[in-house]
């Protein structure tokens, strides 16, 4: 199960003796040039970061980009770690002070909305529908959507329907993009999301639900529509 | 609001419906429309579907650009600390 809970920091801890050989170990590796130990390293942890660096600076670019230099940092420190805190703290640490110094240096605060202008092509400030779904004087359909096939719950998603709906994701106003991803990817609360990006709860509903009818909209075509 | 929502007042509203914002008399007129409406209960079902499918998602999926880049940074810092043998 998935889910979006940071690793627990014991700054105070020495790491305790397998800890140590553990690091010791990929550090090793590391130093070697070996990528598959960078490679299981950034899987563990880079989303943990991200979420962490998000909070200290105003979009998820900017997190992106935290974390991109602290892993470097992370590289360049390895002569300098002597496994007197874990690794996982080590690398925690040198994000905390990339994200601060980044921070420091985004001299002007821009709020989130200004940051993300709204380009999307849907109709009013809320309501979530597209042109030419409604009449202008009257509240029916002037046509109703098209049939989906059944979609079983058990049936496994194939590689290419997958594949659609990350296109989809990854290519949605990047507004719409982060809030579709910590709701209904990473199963943050609205409540918690509206913290996490400084937004209001209306503002967070309305690009959640942009985001969730336009990923509709791309996968409409797949989804064996039948006239 | 008064009497039976139409379509496209529904359509309005179905971002507080998913969020369970609606009060509760909205809420039951809004249930007794979806209950009389294939159009909407359609379009309903396949906003289901498509929030259950973006739920399969890991956030790597959409996050694989920055990993080849890291990787690649990887390398670089690779042959800058003369690492490797």
């Amino acid at each position: 199960m998935y889910s979006p809970r940071m690793p627990e920091l014991d700054a105070a801890a020495r790491p305790d003796e397998t800890t140590r050989a553990e690091d010791a170990a990929l550090v090793e590796r590391l130093r070697a040039g070996d990528e598959m130990a960078f490679a299981d390293l950034i899987a563990t942890y880079h989303n943990a970061l991200l979420r962490m660096a998000r909070q200290y600076v105003d979009s998820a670019a900017l997190a992106g980009e935290v974390v991109q230099d602290t892993w470097i940092a992370l590289l360049d420190s390895l002569p300098r770690f002597e496994g007197r805190s874990s690794l996982q703290t080590w690398l925690f640490r040198i994000l905390m002070n990339v994200a601060r110094a980044r921070r420091r240096k985004e001299a002007r605060s821009i709020p989130f909305s200004a940051a993300f202008p709204s380009a999307d092509n849907q109709s009013g400030d809320n309501p979530g529908f597209y042109p030419g779904w409604f009449p202008r004087v009257g509240g029916a359909w002037i046509t109703g959507p098209a049939r989906w096939e059944d979609q079983p719950e058990d049936v496994a998603l194939s590689s290419e329907t997958h594949d659609l709906i990350a296109q989809a994701v990854a290519t949605l106003p990047p507004s719409q993009r982060e809030v579709i991803t910590l709701r209904d990817i990473d199963g943050f609360e609205a409540e918690e999301v509206c913290n996490l990006l400084g937004i209001s709860d209306t503002n967070q509903r309305v690009l959640l639900h942009r985001a969730r009818t336009r990923v509709r909209k791309a996968l409409a075509p797949h989804m064996g529509e039948r006239p | 609001m008064s009497g039976n929502l139409t379509c496209k007042e529904l359509v309005a509203l179905i971002s507080e419906y998913f969020e369970g914002t609606l009060t509760p008399d909205v809420r039951a007129r809004f249930d007794e429309h979806i209950a009389g409406c294939g159009n909407c209960a359609g379009y309903i079902a396949q906003l289901r579907t498509t929030i259950r499918l973006v739920g399969t998602l890991r956030e790597d999926d959409v996050e694989i650009p920055a990993r080849e880049a890291l990787l690649g940074a990887f390398r670089d810092w690779k042959s800058r600390a003369g690492a490797g043998s």
